[in-house]
């Protein structure tokens, strides 16, 4: 059974399927989102995580670093480009200011930590739900996960922004109950302005696992000045129409909690301000689109 | 106030009563408290019950005097009671109160029950000062409540108004009955319940944790008799709001009202009753009664439903209890099956046998850390000396094996120390401060002519095990750095302890990375159930006849002040910082989910736990907003119940205004929140208390 590089296992979630579930995010994304809240799912690779509050200046790090990547001129940071991700660092930090997001691990044993929680999703008709990042970057690795979680008799959802080959996506539907897909920016210049990629693809393969009956829920982020137009509201009206497997329509309104990541990871470039809407905006949102739409419009 | 009445009373009486014996002096302090406590009914009263109120005068001006007090602890019991005390952190006490009376036998054949069986022992010693002054004290019961009806006497004389009239003459016709005699209809009863409810703190001399017990059972017949009589559910609500309203004002907040359970044949005994009672606390929102649900397999969905509510959550209602382990857990006292269908979920947490028991819940407060000290430093506290002498002999710890099974003998040794402390404690508490009028209405004393603190059928002392989570993460972290990793010396970890970590950031970033209890780790689970089994064991060997030492990880926010005054421990623990708080995890687990926090606490038996082992989950008010959320928690308590929990208790708390109520106390008097066992106003709490709650709730703001 393969592995790959896992950034967090969140138990007990809400927001990602029905019944109560795990999910598992996988590091690594095709896709460049300005609001995203999880900069450190955007590489495949472990990084550093460092925050310069803990940091007492001890430079014991650096001592130890065999790539000089500490530097200690005018405060401490790291170069980035020196630093190969080894985690020496991180073990003889007495302050725990340097952290290293992302742990490989085997299918068997996320498995092995997704079926303590069994009982939960028996009592509730919950799973496992895989996230990101974009799990289907460790494709072979995504798909080992869902197809050893079915074989144990565990519910699967894949939250995916699905920008990904179509015969991959296709190949897990076979083992996935559900599909949380994304549907960002319905103007496809927009979408590219805005997350790095076209939304062709995306709409190609949700149009290809809708023609093989998967169940999808459509996952919609919505950002205050960027997709909360009515061209958008009536895009998302207008995909969710066009298919028979869709059960339901999410809002995802943004939330700036991800943004002191990107000052841990080094990166200022896309630490950029988005307004976080009111509960009146997002309850506005979800009656524009519902006007559109006989699916069923709600809160993620 | 009230306690100012009571000591003035106690002054007022001094010369009179310090010529008696102990037993007939506080039956005649009772009576005369009974007797000038001021009472008061309000004019939109449906139940009498105010009393001890601010229109009394003072009549002292002096300090409260004490009675000449009898010794019984010899000089090196009291050494070592002072040194375990002070120095060691286990606390050996008489608690009083904590209690539930058998409110089904009063309101059913009410005192006259007791008075009979007094007079018949009497008849056989008629000079037992014991039987005496419990019969005084059942006629000072009785005619309190005839006080009461002469004030709804006159009161149904002046008022004019035809349905204010009626409702004095009702509560004068109540009181000329209760309690002296049974109940003939639901005022009735529930008046019983309340007078009933207000003398045992006067005669325990403090309103701590008194609880109603299974309030929805006992008047049950009282309410199917009301409506087949043409009564209305609403005039039921009415007087069930007064009552609540008294214990409200009253109750110190720990008074658990039962709702639910099951029978002897495992029929559920959700009725009518206790769904009128439910909405009764839903239309108040009150801090006191506690509700007390008892959640059974065959639990009413809509009744279950209607409790998972945010408004009832953010003041941490109800508490949860799972019918059927707690019932294992009675009977793992020793009770038989017969008698354990009727425990009652007592106080903030715990289990008891109405009537049948008095519960000394704060009788043993045990340093669970002390025996690892003992036996990773050759016999020696970390941080005093030991001058008196154990049995228990220091040995080399080369392995993990070996300090399990050195902490273990240490355990055994130190609870049977301390049980043997108690017993002598809970003899002077009799030689001293009988309460005649509790222990007449408490099984086993009449016939045993003696007191609650030693007679009652069942004599329960709960053995609080003070950070014995903290105690398992220093084993954890003990077993990984030393024995596996080879990281540190047992002695670097001890002396960077006793430094209290100053200048050893490694080697606590070191044990922080260590597995903690709460992450639901196999290896750490089967650790912490063998400790508590080994603790159950040693609880079990100080058990004798009707006394029985039980268990408990029931700390409520007691948690707080005792690590206050704890030097640090070998979980990385500073001094000064809090222990854990009740089941759940060390506050040193950076992250802790709902699913692992539970399978972490239902790993343990915690039926050999049965003083109390309650776990605290957050959740936010985004859990509320859908039916699909709120049944996520309905599984997440069904399937913690289901692996073998006792209790959960709830709380839904909004964070930004806690920091308000904690920055400007005054100007947030009404902020409700759950305490650790029950829920309390917070500007009520200490200072420290209220930022650790704060702490806690945002820690939990962020898992949950």
């Amino acid at each position: 059974m393969g592995s790959g590089v896992v950034f967090n296992i969140q138990k007990f979630c809400i927001n990602d399927g029905p019944g109560i579930r795990t999910t598992v995010f996988l590091k690594g994304c095709p896709l460049r989102c300005e609001w995203c809240h999880n900069p450190e799912s955007h590489f495949y690779k472990q990084e550093l995580f460092y925050d310069s509050e803990k940091c007492v200046s001890c430079g014991k790090c650096g001592a130890l670093c065999a790539q000089n990547a500490h530097v200690f001129e005018g405060g401490h940071s790291i170069n980035r480009n020196k630093c190969i991700s080894c985690g020496i660092c991180t073990d003889e930090c007495g302050f725990n200011a340097i952290e290293l997001v992302g742990k490989k691990m085997s299918v068997q044993e996320i498995i092995d930590e997704v079926l303590k929680d069994k009982v939960f999703y028996e009592n509730s008709g919950g799973g496992l739900t895989l996230s990101g990042g974009e799990p289907l970057m460790q494709f072979n690795f995504a798909c080992e996960i869902l197809k050893q979680a079915k074989q144990t008799g565990i519910h699967t959802c894949i939250e995916t922004c699905g920008f990904a080959k179509t015969e991959d996506i296709l190949k897990i539907t076979e083992y996935t109950d559900v599909f949380l897909y994304d549907w960002k920016l319905s103007n496809d210049q927009l979408h590219k302005e805005y997350t790095g990629v076209s939304n062709r693809q995306i709409l190609d393969n949700l149009r290809a696992i809708d023609a093989v009956g998967s169940k999808i829920i459509l996952r919609c982020p919505i950002i205050p000045n960027v997709n909360d137009t009515a061209e958008h509201f009536g895009g998302i009206a207008g995909v969710a129409n066009s298919f028979e497997n869709i059960l339901a329509i999410e809002i995802e309104p943004y939330h700036s909690l991800g943004n002191s990541k990107y000052k841990k990871l080094g990166k200022t470039e896309l630490d950029k301000s988005f307004e976080q809407p009111t509960e009146q905006q997002v309850e506005n949102w979800i009656v524009q689109i519902q006007k559109d739409t006989k699916v069923a419009v709600k809160k993620a | 106030m009230y306690y100012d009445i009571i000591d003035d009373i106690r002054n007022k009486y001094f010369e009179e009563l310090k010529g008696y014996s102990p037993y007939i002096r506080q039956a005649m302090l009772f009576k005369y408290i009974t007797e000038n406590i001021p009472l008061k009914i309000k004019d939109t009263d449906y139940i009498a019950g105010w009393h001890g109120y601010e229109d009394y005068d003072k009549t002292s001006d002096l300090e409260t005097r004490y009675f000449s007090y009898i010794h019984m602890l010899s000089k090196e019991q009291k050494h070592i009671r002072e040194k375990m005390q002070n120095e060691l952190k286990c606390e050996i006490n008489f608690t009083p109160a904590h209690t539930c009376i058998d409110y089904e036998t009063i309101v059913k054949n009410g005192l006259e029950h007791y008075i009979t069986l007094v007079d018949e022992e009497l008849c056989k010693k008629p000079d037992n000062e014991c039987l005496v002054s419990m019969k005084i004290s059942l006629d000072a019961a009785c005619k309190f409540a005839e006080r009461f009806a002469n004030i709804a006497y006159e009161k149904a004389r002046k008022v004019e108004k035809p349905e204010q009239k009626s409702r004095f003459e009702r509560i004068y016709s109540a009181l000329c009955r209760v309690p002296r005699q049974g109940a003939k209809n639901f005022l009735e009863a529930v008046q019983s319940v309340w007078i009933m409810h207000a003398l045992i703190p006067m005669a325990e001399m403090i309103w701590a944790s008194i609880s109603i017990g299974r309030i929805d059972q006992y008047l049950y017949p009282f309410y199917k008799k009301h409506i087949a009589d043409g009564g209305t559910k609403e005039e039921v609500k009415k007087i069930l709001k007064n009552l609540f309203m008294l214990l409200d004002s009253y109750s110190d907040g720990a008074c658990a009202m039962n709702i639910g359970g099951m029978d002897a044949k495992g029929q559920d005994m959700f009725n009518d009753l206790s769904k009128v009672l439910i909405e009764v606390e839903k239309e108040m929102l009150l801090r006191a009664p506690i509700f007390a649900v008892r959640v059974t397999p065959n639990m009413p969905e809509d009744v279950f439903d209607s409790l998972i509510d945010f408004d009832l959550f953010k003041i941490g209602q109800p508490t949860f209890y799972a019918e059927i382990p707690c019932r294992k857990a009675v009977m793992g006292r020793g009770v038989p099956e017969s008698e354990a269908v009727d425990f009652s979920a007592n106080s903030c947490m715990g289990l008891i046998l109405a009537g049948r028991e008095f519960a000394d819940m704060w009788g043993i407060k045990f340093n669970s850390h002390l025996p690892l000290e003992l036996a990773v430093n050759h016999g020696k506290p970390l941080n005093s000396s030991l001058d008196f002498e154990l049995t228990t002999r220091p040995t080399e710890i080369n392995d993990f094996e070996e300090l399990l099974r050195q902490y273990t003998v240490y355990f055994s040794e130190l609870i049977s120390l301390c049980a043997n402390l108690y017993e002598t404690v809970a003899l002077e508490q009799e030689a001293n401060d009988p309460d005649p009028l509790l222990s007449a209405i408490t099984e086993g004393c009449i016939k045993n002519h003696c007191d609650r603190a030693t007679g009652a059928t069942y004599n329960t002392v709960t053995v609080e095990t003070m950070g014995l989570v903290n105690t398992c993460d220093a084993l954890v972290a003990i077993k990984e750095l030393v024995f596996e990793n080879k990281k540190y010396t047992l002695d670097e970890i001890i002396t960077a302890a006793k430094m209290n970590y100053e200048g050893c950031e490694k080697l606590l970033s070191d044990i922080s990375k260590c597995k903690k209890y709460g992450m639901n780790d196999s290896g750490v689970n089967a650790i912490f159930k063998q400790i508590c089994k080994m603790v159950s064991r040693a609880c079990k060997k100080a058990c004798h006849d009707n006394r029985l030492f039980i268990p408990s990880l029931h700390t409520i926010d007691v948690n707080v002040g005792y690590g206050a005054g704890l030097y640090a421990t070998l979980d990385g623990r500073k001094e000064g910082q809090p222990v854990n708080k009740n089941a759940n995890p060390s506050n040193l687990l950076q992250k802790t989910e709902h699913t692992s926090h539970v399978l972490s606490a239902a790993a343990f038996d915690q039926t050999e736990f049965s003083g109390g082992q309650p776990i605290d989950l957050y959740f936010d008010k985004v859990w509320f907003k859908t039916k699909e959320s709120r049944d996520k928690i309905k599984a997440l308590i069904r399937t913690y119940f289901q692996l073998g929990g006792l209790q959960l208790q709830v709380n839904s708390i909004d964070v930004e205004l806690l920091e308000k109520a904690h920055s400007n106390p005054e100007d947030y008097p009404f902020v409700i929140v759950r305490k650790g066992g029950y829920s309390v106003r917070f500007n009520e709490m200490h200072k420290d208390v209220r930022a650790e709650f704060i702490e806690l709730a945002k820690r939990m703001e962020q898992n949950g």
